[in-house]
């Protein structure tokens, strides 16, 4: 197997939020390989959109990377000059947002946000770029492209200014496509449409992506491998299957235990009891250890696992204990319900399969 | 757009009524025709004889509101109310105590005015914008820090104090240009020149930490990440995408002004010796002529209300959310 397309590790991100510094990342690391869709899931606050945010080197003018790499195809992305970095955002490693209402620029057509793209990355200017932008906005599902190409963003409806951000990002071709919550914006309906299109758009293109969210069901339905972080670090690293069958880390179940019914809604994260610890002061220990069930004397301690970078413990040398302990967890009522159909597919959290 | 702009233009007729209802108030109930007789007769003169021809004189010895002496029409329109406030609509000002008509008075003055507001403005708004986008550009680094102490300490500054330092410096000591006064024409450049300078200076301070504010408010929105996520260059994100957005609540917010720019400026013009309109206003304040102080306030209040509307237009113009509704 070739080496991956992109190698993190040790990121470790603070945000000075005034009073105090914020250590959203503490040594995340992960890879992601060629045309693989790798899934980041988490709570609101963990530390998702910081890590997007932190291998473009876009992280918010009070942050600062403290730590870590990040290699990008042998090219290391945290020690390059800033103008060849703008050579790498857009070009090789492109981004959607969240909310594609306020991330699009009121005054300027989709026309010409996507024609920037392509002026920049792709030499293209005049016709040949109106042409290719009406190419990619139709490639992205916009009916009408070429007309469509005028119209300010506010004349898109929420799922069409995500696929105009989409169109933007793929503008470039970027080799890995991060999308930090790209349908938690969207109707129900429209995010099955918009991850159909992700997924028609990565096989096409062979691309890598970087899939960023809080729902387990589009992780199941959507992604390769699994990364689960918490309050600022991965603690679990999966194959998606593995994960939705047998979750290894203390937290990873109780995010399945704490799924809500087939009934209610969607498969997105719900509440676990308890808070996600404040991040400004480093965590001598594991960081769940007020919130997790199976916590023993040693869990305050710091134990480092080696496999997955910034774990703590769980996976360490107490790992016999805890394993034991959880032994009987997987079978229980908890995450058995959970798990996805045979086919690996959506039903974790019981999002049916939308799409045709 | 259209019919937009008649029905903002149909709103602001209430507004001007009002305005000249409270005109109205102040300058005739609240402050009586006896009052103003009295205040301009001086405390040893005051006699009721005297008060009576002084209000004669000037037809303000009507009624208010009402004629009943007066036969049919007159009962209304031979009331002070009518003779005095209903006509300002008509811009029919009336005479001022030395005689002349503040209408034509009015009309002769605006040259002088606009010849040292519209320079001010115009610069004013290029110079702030600069200024801030240069604050906003360089945030957080020193060059931002110098660049808001200085913007504070201007405005901190009376703008007295720019007036009397630069007839100073540059007209008393370095004899630049003449430290007062005006000619009509060509010959005017010479005399606003150190007047529109003083006006731009003494506006930097206010205008360019107004703008930096704005610029950096837009610096902080989602487009403007997405804009760097494209791998543009900051001068690109500045000028394409920041600058645009910013241009938008900076050029409404100068358009209300565009109107008032007709009055004049009180302070520059009456250092200067521009004859202009705020000149016009300073001196019938101090000659307590209430014909053209009423004149002026009204005409203020109708341009600061032209000033809204054209706000309003303007905003359809350059925003395109708007302009499509
Ligand atoms: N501009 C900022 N200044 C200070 N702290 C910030 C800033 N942005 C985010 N944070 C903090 O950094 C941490 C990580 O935030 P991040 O946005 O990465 O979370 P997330 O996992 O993406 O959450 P969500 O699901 O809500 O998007 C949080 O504790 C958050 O409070
Ligand atoms: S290390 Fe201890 S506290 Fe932390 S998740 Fe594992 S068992 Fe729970
Ligand atoms: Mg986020």
């Amino acid at each position: 197997m070739s080496a991956p397309l992109l190698r993190v590790g040790g990121l470790s991100t603070w945000l000075d939020s005034g009073e105090a510094v914020v250590r959203a990342l503490d040594d995340v690391g992960f890879e992601v390989g060629r045309g693989e869709t790798f899934a980041i899931v988490g709570e609101s606050g963990s530390g998702k959109s910081m890590t997007a945010l932190s291998l473009l080197r876009l992280v918010p003018e009070t942050g600062r990377i403290v730590a870590g790499s990040v290699d990008l195809d042998g090219v290391e992305l945290l020690s390059l000059p800033e103008a060849a970095m703008r050579t790498v955002r857009g070009r090789r490693v492109s981004i959607i947002f969240q909310e594609p209402a306020t991330s699009l620029n009121p005054v300027l057509t989709v026309g010409q946000q996507i024609g920037e793209v392509l002026a920049r990355h792709r030499g293209l200017r005049g016709d040949a770029s109106r042409t290719r932008a009406a190419e990619l906005l139709h490639s992205v599902g916009i009916p009408d492209a070429e007309r469509r190409l005028d119209d300010y963003p506010f004349q898109f409806s929420g799922g069409m200014k995500q696929r105009a951000m989409i169109a933007m990002a793929i503008a470039g071709e970027p080799d890995l496509l991060i999308a930090d919550e790209p349908t938690t914006a969207l109707d129900v309906t429209i995010q099955a449409q918009v991850l159909e299109l992700l997924r028609t758009l990565q096989a096409e293109r062979g691309m890598s992506m970087l899939l960023i969210t809080h729902d387990l069901g589009i992780v199941a339905q959507m992604a390769h491998r699994v990364g689960v972080m918490y309050a600022g670090a991965l603690v679990e690293i999966a194959d998606r299957d593995a994960f939705f069958h047998a979750p290894q880390h203390p937290y990873s179940r109780k995010l399945f235990a704490a799924l809500p019914d087939r009934t209610k809604r969607g498969g997105a994260l719900a509440a676990i009891p308890g808070q996600v610890p404040p991040l400004t002061a480093p965590f001598p220990g594991c960081r769940f250890v007020d919130r997790c069930d199976m916590a023993a004397a040693r869990c305050a301690k710091r134990v480092r696992d080696g496999r997955t970078p910034g774990a703590l413990r769980c996976v360490g040398d107490g790992r016999k204990r805890v394993e034991r302990r959880l032994a009987p967890a997987p079978r229980g009522a908890g995450p058995a319900r959970a798990l996805p159909d045979p086919q690996g597919r959506a039903q974790a959290g019981g999002r049916p399969r939308q799409g045709r | 757009m259209t019919a937009y702009i008649v029905r903002r233009l149909l709103y602001a007729l209430p507004i001007l009524v009002g305005v000249n209802l409270i005109t109205f108030a102040l300058f005739f109930v609240v402050n009586t025709p006896d009052d103003m007789a009295r205040m301009q007769l001086g405390a040893k003169r005051v006699t009721p004889e005297a008060i009576e021809k002084w209000k004669a004189e000037r037809g303000y010895d009507r009624p208010l509101l009402w004629n009943g002496s007066a036969a049919g029409a007159g009962k209304l329109t031979d009331t002070i109310f009518f003779q005095k406030s209903v006509r300002l609509f008509a811009f029919d000002f009336g005479n001022a105590d030395d005689g002349r008509n503040i209408r034509h008075e009015i009309v002769s003055r605006m040259v002088p005015s606009l010849a040292l507001a519209i320079p001010v403005f115009l610069i004013g708004i290029a110079v702030n914008v600069t200024f801030a986008m240069l604050m906003a550009f360089f945030r957080a680094t020193y060059i931002d820090f110098w660049g808001v102490v200085l913007a504070v300490s201007m405005m901190s500054i009376s703008t007295l104090f720019y007036i009397i330092g630069g007839q100073y410096l540059v007209s008393k000591v370095w004899s630049l240009v003449p430290i007062s006064g005006y000619q009509p024409g060509l010959d005017s450049a010479r005399f606003v020149l150190l007047p529109v300078l003083i006006g731009v200076v003494s506006g930097i301070g206010g205008g360019a930490r107004w703008y930096r504010t704005v610029f950096l408010e837009e610096m902080g929105r989602d487009y403007v990440r997405t804009a760097r996520a494209k791998g543009l260059a900051e001068t690109a994100v500045l000028f394409r995408h920041v600058l645009k957005n910013a241009m938008i609540p900076i050029l409404t917010g100068a358009v209300v002004v565009i109107p008032l720019l007709f009055m004049g400026s009180l302070l520059a013009e009456s250092f200067f010796g521009i004859p202009g309109l705020g000149s016009y206003t300073i001196d019938a304040i101090q000659a307590q002529d209430f014909a053209v102080v009423r004149s002026m306030v009204f005409l203020g209040s109708f341009l600061y209300i032209v000033g809204l509307v054209l706000t309003d237009i303007s905003y359809t113009l350059v925003d395109p959310r708007v302009r499509f509704e």
